[in-house]
């Protein structure tokens, strides 16, 4: 009995001490994102002067300057609307190509044999070799092929790295539809591509939901490429934020009301998301 | 003309025959039920008729017309398989419906379809529900409601009634049956179970090793297995099989299984007077009393089994140990010394090298 009670706080400890790490940096952020530029670096969590200057400033760049003098003399010229958009452009775009690609690998990779040693196990390797080594690579690539700075070089590239991950989740549920069921349906009248559209899609909805939602994420806050291939009209949110950079320092307010923003976002997706990723999934359920 | 006939069908993976040669013909309206243990091919030869997978040789003919190179969306068969295609995302209602809206048949003509059919089957009540509130029954004849809403020329079923417990599987057997009766669709009925086979076909194929071993009225096999193979697999409960030496003169066979002598009448299908054989008797043919009779075999009872309706004794005698049935009301004991007595009509005999039957009744 005391046995339990003390397996039981230590359970509530362990969880407190995490949520505590990970959620001290998101409040930090709250915090930063309504103090005024005198509470910037002070120690305290509740602004004394709440503000909301920091969230107007990034739609108003023009008065950095004036507000802040040499502090506010930074490199940003735009509003972060265009950020904003240009995230969301990317990050949906991304998305959608990856998981559209990597259902249809899975979906080969699950029910067929590929010839000789290529195995699925290939998609992996781009996965094991720290980005940062291909940088400078991409940077020539793509500034020949003229794709710095676009729209279309960010999806490229997110989506080509990306997609590993929709094949890995998907696959694990194609391999969970019995073939006997896309059998059926091909007997029943339906052409081998309907029977991917009309059955394995359906029943996979759930993994789909599940690899668009973890590579939005990814996506979403991918800072490092964005920062090498994007310098004015596809500038990504975290590029955009890492630019509020003063003179003399970090422009830590805006920043902090920014990220602030760009967190809105996926929190609003993954919940409005969130029944679609249990419900519907149940397998093998033959009961006697 | 046959409704569907088989000619030659083999099918090979990696050098090994799933199956073996296979010629077979259905009838229109007909059920030919095909039984074989897991692993015989049966899955293989159903996929084969479906079109789902292709035979390395033979042919697949219906009404005459080859459709070996047909692909299965063009045959306009049905297929039930082991793992019923009941989709867990929808509802009973399009469930049923999804080969009709494969075939973009209006809505009211397919909300017709499916009431019908679910009327038929007796699952209206599931129509609205999603399969995960099904039980074993109403999951099975969603399947079944499904592969007969398109009015199939032709129904494969895969072990349907597998996963259901022995109870309703015995209910739904019978039900189905009738069902078909009704119908007089054409169905090819694949399982594992040799009596269900025979309840269910109006003509049965005992698939071993991907080969068929015998093809006909079920009774007929039944009665008159052709090859020790069959024998073995048809009898439940199992066979007893000894190794005898035979003798044959004019109309009768001397059998000597080990002392014992028993004399049959039967012509050998051999041109050995004498030799060894494989003897096997259905623990059912032999029966049992208490005291000796003329022909009886003193036996000691070793182990009592319980099979339902009867028991099932291993009696020992000499070294031998041979199981009977006895019926439950004979009160009988682990211990007890009993007499056997056994109809010789009722063994057979079979060639030790190859298993084909060797004894012809006269």
């Amino acid at each position: 009995m005391e046995f339990r009670i003390v397996t039981k706080a230590l359970k509530y400890i362990v969880i407190g001490v995490f949520a505590l790490w990970t959620l001290i940096p998101l409040a930090w952020i709250v915090s930063l994102a309504f103090k005024s530029y005198a509470e910037w670096r002070v120690s305290y969590f509740v602004p004394k002067n709440p503000t909301t200057d920091n969230f107007v400033l990034l739609f108003k760049p023009e008065e950095l300057l004036g507000r802040y003098g040499v502090m506010g003399a930074t490199a940003i010229i735009e509003p972060a609307t265009k950020p904003l958009i240009n995230s969301l452009i990317v990050t949906a775009a991304t998305t959608f190509l990856a998981v559209f690609i990597g259902f249809f690998t899975a979906y080969g990779a699950s029910r067929y044999r590929a010839p000789g040693p290529f195995t699925l196990f290939f998609t992996l390797l781009t996965r094991m070799l720290p980005p940062a080594i291909f940088i400078t690579p991409i940077m020539v690539y793509y500034s020949n092929l003229g794709l710095l700075d676009t729209y279309f070089g960010l999806v490229f590239l997110y989506s080509a790295v990306t997609v590993t991950y929709a094949i890995w989740i998907l696959k694990g549920f194609i391999d969970a539809v019995p073939v006997e069921w896309e059998e059926a349906a091909m007997l029943e009248g339906a052409t081998p591509i309907k029977v991917v559209f009309k059955v394995v899609l359906p029943l996979v909805r759930p993994g789909l939901v599940v690899a668009g939602l973890f590579i939005f994420l990814l996506t979403w806050s991918e800072l490092l490429f964005a920062l090498v291939l994007t310098n004015i009209s596809a500038v990504t949110l975290p590029v955009h934020i890492s630019k509020y950079v003063g003179a003399v320092g970090q422009l830590f307010g805006p920043q902090a009301a920014l990220a602030l923003i760009g967190s809105i976002i996926p929190v609003a997706i993954g919940y409005a998301i969130q029944k679609h990723l249990v419900t519907g999934f149940t397998f093998g359920m033959v009961r006697g | 003309m046959a409704f569907l006939k088989l000619e030659g069908i083999s099918k090979k993976y990696n050098d090994r025959f799933a199956l073996d040669n296979i010629t077979l013909s259905v009838e229109k309206g007909e059920i030919l039920s095909i039984a074989g243990p897991p692993g015989s091919g049966k899955t293989t030869l159903l996929k084969i008729i479906a079109g789902l997978v292709k035979p390395t040789s033979g042919r697949v003919y219906v009404e005459g017309t080859d459709i070996t190179e047909t692909p299965p969306y063009l045959r306009g068969f049905s297929m039930v398989f082991e793992t019923p295609p009941v989709y867990p995302d929808r509802t009973g209602y399009e469930n049923i419906a999804f080969p009709l809206r494969l075939r973009k048949l209006p809505e009211d003509e397919v909300r017709k379809r499916v009431y019908e059919v679910a009327e038929l089957l007796a699952i209206k009540h599931i129509l609205s529900r999603k399969p995960s509130t099904y039980s074993g029954g109403e999951y099975q004849r969603v399947a079944l409601a499904r592969a007969l809403v398109t009015s199939p020329k032709l129904l494969l079923l895969d072990e349907p009634f597998r996963n259901l417990d022995a109870k309703i599987r015995e209910h739904m057997v019978v039900w189905f049956k009738q069902l078909q009766a009704k119908l007089g669709i054409t169905i090819v009925y694949a399982t594992h179970d040799p009596l269900e086979a025979f309840t269910i076909g109006n003509r049965a194929a005992i698939l071993l090793n991907g080969r068929v071993k015998q093809y006909g009225l079920p009774a007929n096999i039944l009665r008159n297995p052709l090859s020790h193979d069959v024998d073995e697999f048809i009898s439940i409960p199992a066979l007893n099989t000894f190794k005898v030496r035979f003798r044959s003169m004019d109309d009768e066979v001397l059998i000597q299984l080990n002392s014992i002598t028993i004399r049959k009448r039967a012509k050998l299908n051999t041109e050995n007077g004498e030799g060894e054989a494989i003897a096997t008797v259905r623990p059912m043919d032999i029966s049992v009393s208490r005291s000796p009779g003329e022909g009886t075999v003193a036996g000691r009872v070793e182990l009592i089994q319980y099979l339902g309706a009867n028991i099932l004794a291993t009696v020992r005698v000499g070294d031998l140990s041979i199981r009977v049935v006895v019926p439950k009301d004979a009160v009988i004991r682990e211990g007890e010394d009993i007499y056997l007595s056994l109809d010789p009509a009722r063994i057979r005999l079979y060639e030790t090298s190859s298993g084909r039957r060797l004894d012809v009744v006269v």
